[in-house]
């Protein structure tokens, strides 16, 4: 009787002694975690796992992903998959809008970045690691081996996550997937080079990286193959003449200034004899009765009524057509009527122009009716038939890098086998993709291998 | 879209919509479109034929379609019955004849469909393959938007 | 003490629509749109024009004139109709009655469409949107007056 007695005395002791030790440990603070919202519950994540906290809106969307990949994010250089955690967890949640600013909370799991979208993010909690208790399959709408535990702090009942856990299994998955169809999407074109060294980067490699960004938030110039020759080339230049200034480009000024050698020669003019000479020189030969050119980008239309022109002299027997496009309304409203400046009014076009009431030149209608001019986005559906020659100059840098693969692409389908494609002076075919590359002065041009 | 064909919509947008429902009327920024567009509530369709095919849609919302009717009838209509619903394709008849009109001096041959009328909500027309043209006009009673897509025959 | 009668009368005339014997005009309107069809009745039957009938389209048109003459003084005649167009309908119903009186209403004023019109027998041609006075004049010169 009294051993038992001795037992429970101690027992009951220990149960005293147990609850002077939780109290104790209540009131140390060891544990910090990000607390956020996610369909109306609250869930948080350790803080050492947490890199940052960002809004973001656009995410480059990758095909042939999980359905929880919303796409990927460019965090200051380094790509990153970005994990709606609504749909990861099945929880139903009303359709994104494109553009909408979404809550993002950057972890790092296993030395792997990821961004993690949320409704809200709330604030960071201090509690102690002993008031987390395990789950219970009640708690939450998720798979419960994604609950590291749960937690209670003034009132409100907090759901950790395990990120470990979740960011292991599928979403390893899912970084795979985006990193290969990333890949098989944008072939060639992003320069991965660049962005892969980045942790060891030189002090050169890191500037021209954030010039890169630069140029594509200030200016829409999208370095990738196409022009990232001329990019770095121009980077020794540019830093060269900063000297002491920051390197780094904060203003669209700024950004004008770094682009300013870059437009092909006579911009915005009819072209020169010399520049029209050269382009003649490498067309081909070519007897057919019906000839297609496409100038993409057209412009105010001097480059249209320039090719016109050359095509004309070049080919005499053929009906030739030229579809000139541009999305810029104002630009390509007045084409079909546009004044050529006295000055620009050369021997060789003098022939081809009318001069009307008031002294205005115009091109004659010979000349007016091989040209259909459109107000056309190049990137919607392109309903152009099969093209002799392509001309798309400075045109390809202000497009994204998906936009600039699926053009290429069309190019590539609607130019005839001995056809031509023309880029500006410092752009060029991405390298070992079908392409050969033939110069005359300053024109340079592509055809089919 | 052919950049001559551009202005004698705007222009005969503007024109009948002046006339017709009087007050200010003021015309947006034009963009392109493509894919499928979703539709106000109203919209009416013209056919285009000859040298081009394609069509012009004027769409509006229930609200705007109902002011506009009361307007041009000179009484107040609360309800889409037949009658404004000839008003609307009326409307959409006038601007897209003046524009082929128009179109026609400047020596483009078009025709025009009789139009059709489309009411509902959460509509979506598919034009695949189609890019259209975007004239948003703020009038007095609502927005209507002309969304033209032509093509020309090869 | 001054009464109506020493005002002078400018104000009063006779409505255009009413013949000298006190008869109205017949008008046949053919145009496929309600609204159409409504505003012109509105307009002439405002100044004084009997409406006696309508059609929907071309062929109903051409079937209502032939039924109804010599009882129409006048043809309104859309041109952009379903099942048969304006055009056609002019040129039946001029083929059927040299002395039909018809004028052209419509959305389109293609300088080739007026003149084929005219051609064909067409007394005038009207571009829609209707202005009251414009209609009204056109109709009352085409009636002789």
């Amino acid at each position: 009787m009294a051993e038992i007695d001795a037992k429970t005395i101690s027992g009951q002791q220990n149960t005293a002694q147990d609850y002077e030790n939780r109290n104790e440990r209540v009131a140390i603070i060891d544990y910090k975690m990000v607390t956020f919202s996610l369909a109306g519950k609250d869930y948080a994540i350790d803080i050492m796992q947490v890199k940052e906290i960002a809004k973001a809106g656009r995410f480059t969307y990758v095909p042939n992903t999980s359905p929880f990949v919303l796409g990927v994010y460019n965090l200051r250089g380094d790509i990153i998959p970005i994990i709606d955690l609504r749909i990861f967890f099945n929880i139903p949640t009303k359709a994104r809008e494109y553009d909408a600013l979404e809550s993002l909370i950057i972890i790092n799991v296993n030395e792997q970045t990821f961004g993690i979208v949320v409704d809200e993010i709330d604030k960071v909690v201090g509690i102690s690691s002993s008031s987390i208790q395990p789950p219970h399959p009640i708690f939450g709408d998720i798979n419960i081996k994604y609950i590291h535990g749960v937690v209670e702090n003034q009132g409100r009942l907090y759901i950790l996550l395990d990120v470990e856990r979740i960011f292991t299994n599928k979403a390893k998955v899912a970084e795979a997937e985006a990193e290969e169809a990333d890949k098989a999407a944008a072939p060639a074109l992003a320069a991965e080079p660049e962005v892969k060294k980045l942790v060891n980067a030189t002090r050169d490699e890191l500037d021209i990286s954030f010039i890169r960004d630069a140029l594509g938030a200030l200016a829409k110039f999208y370095v990738t193959q196409i022009n990232e020759h001329w990019v770095s080339e121009r980077y020794r230049e540019w830093r060269d003449s900063r000297g002491n200034a920051d390197v780094q480009l904060t203003s669209e000024e700024d950004a004008r200034q770094y682009l300013e050698n870059f437009l092909s020669p006579d911009t915005g003019t009819l072209w020169s004899d010399e520049y029209a000479s050269q382009l003649s020189a490498l067309l081909p030969q070519n007897s057919a009765k019906q000839i297609n050119v496409w100038d993409v980008g057209c412009g105010k239309g001097y480059e249209a009524y320039s090719l016109a022109v050359i095509l004309r002299e070049k080919y005499p027997n053929a009906r030739i057509r030229v579809y000139a496009n541009d999305s810029d309304l104002l630009a390509i409203s007045n084409a079909p009527m546009l004044n050529v400046p006295e000055n620009a009014v050369t021997s060789r076009y003098r022939q081809l122009l009318v001069q009307g009431v008031g002294g205005s030149w115009t091109f004659a209608p010979v000349v007016k009716d091989m040209i259909l001019f459109e107000y056309h986005d190049c990137t919607n559906q392109n309903s152009v038939p099969n093209m002799d020659l392509i001309v798309c100059r400075d045109v390809l840098s202000f497009m994204n890098p998906k936009q600039q693969a699926a053009a290429i692409a069309d190019f590539s389908e609607k130019l005839k086998d001995n056809g031509l494609i023309i880029l500006g002076k410092n752009e060029a075919m991405p390298q070992h993709s079908g392409w050969l590359r033939s110069v005359q002065g300053e024109v340079v041009a592509f055809s089919k291998e | 879209m052919r950049v001559e064909y551009i202005n004698p919509f705007v222009e005969a947008a503007y024109n009948i919509l002046t006339e017709v429902l009087g007050g200010e009327i003021k015309r947006g920024e034009l963009y392109l479109k493509s894919t499928s567009m979703p539709v106000m509530g109203v919209a009416a369709l013209v056919g285009l034929a000859g040298d081009v095919e394609g069509r012009v849609i004027f769409d509006m919302s229930i609200d705007t379609a109902l002011n506009i009717c009361s307007r041009m009838n000179n009484e107040e209509m609360k309800v889409l019955d037949e009658m404004a619903k000839a008003t609307i394709t009326e409307l959409a008849n006038m601007i897209t004849g003046q524009a082929v009109t128009k179109l026609h001096d400047l020596g483009f041959r078009f025709d025009l469909t009789p139009p059709a009328l489309f009411t509902g909500e959460k509509m979506e027309l598919s034009d695949h393959k189609v890019e259209a043209l975007i004239v948003p006009m703020e009038t007095g009673l609502g927005k209507v938007e002309v969304n033209v897509a032509i093509r020309d025959r090869m | 003490m001054i009464s109506k009668q020493d005002f002078p009368a400018i104000n009063e005339r006779a409505p255009e629509g009413v013949r000298a014997d006190g008869v109205a005009f017949k008008v046949l309107v053919v145009d496929d749109s309600m609204f159409v069809a409504k505003q012109i009745g509105q307009i002439l039957t405002s100044e004084g024009y009997e409406v006696v009938a309508t059609a929907g389209d071309g062929l109903d048109g051409v079937e209502k004139y032939k039924e109804m003459c010599p009882n129409v003084d006048l043809v309104t005649m859309d041109i952009t109709m379903p099942k048969m167009d304006g055009i056609t309908a002019l040129e039946q119903i001029m083929a059927f009655d040299k002395n039909a009186k018809v004028v052209m209403i419509s959305a389109l004023g293609k300088e080739e469409l007026v003149k084929k019109a005219l051609l064909l027998g067409a007394k005038n041609y009207i571009v829609k949107p209707l202005d009251r006075k414009k209609v009204l004049e056109r109709i009352a010169s085409v009636l002789g007056k």
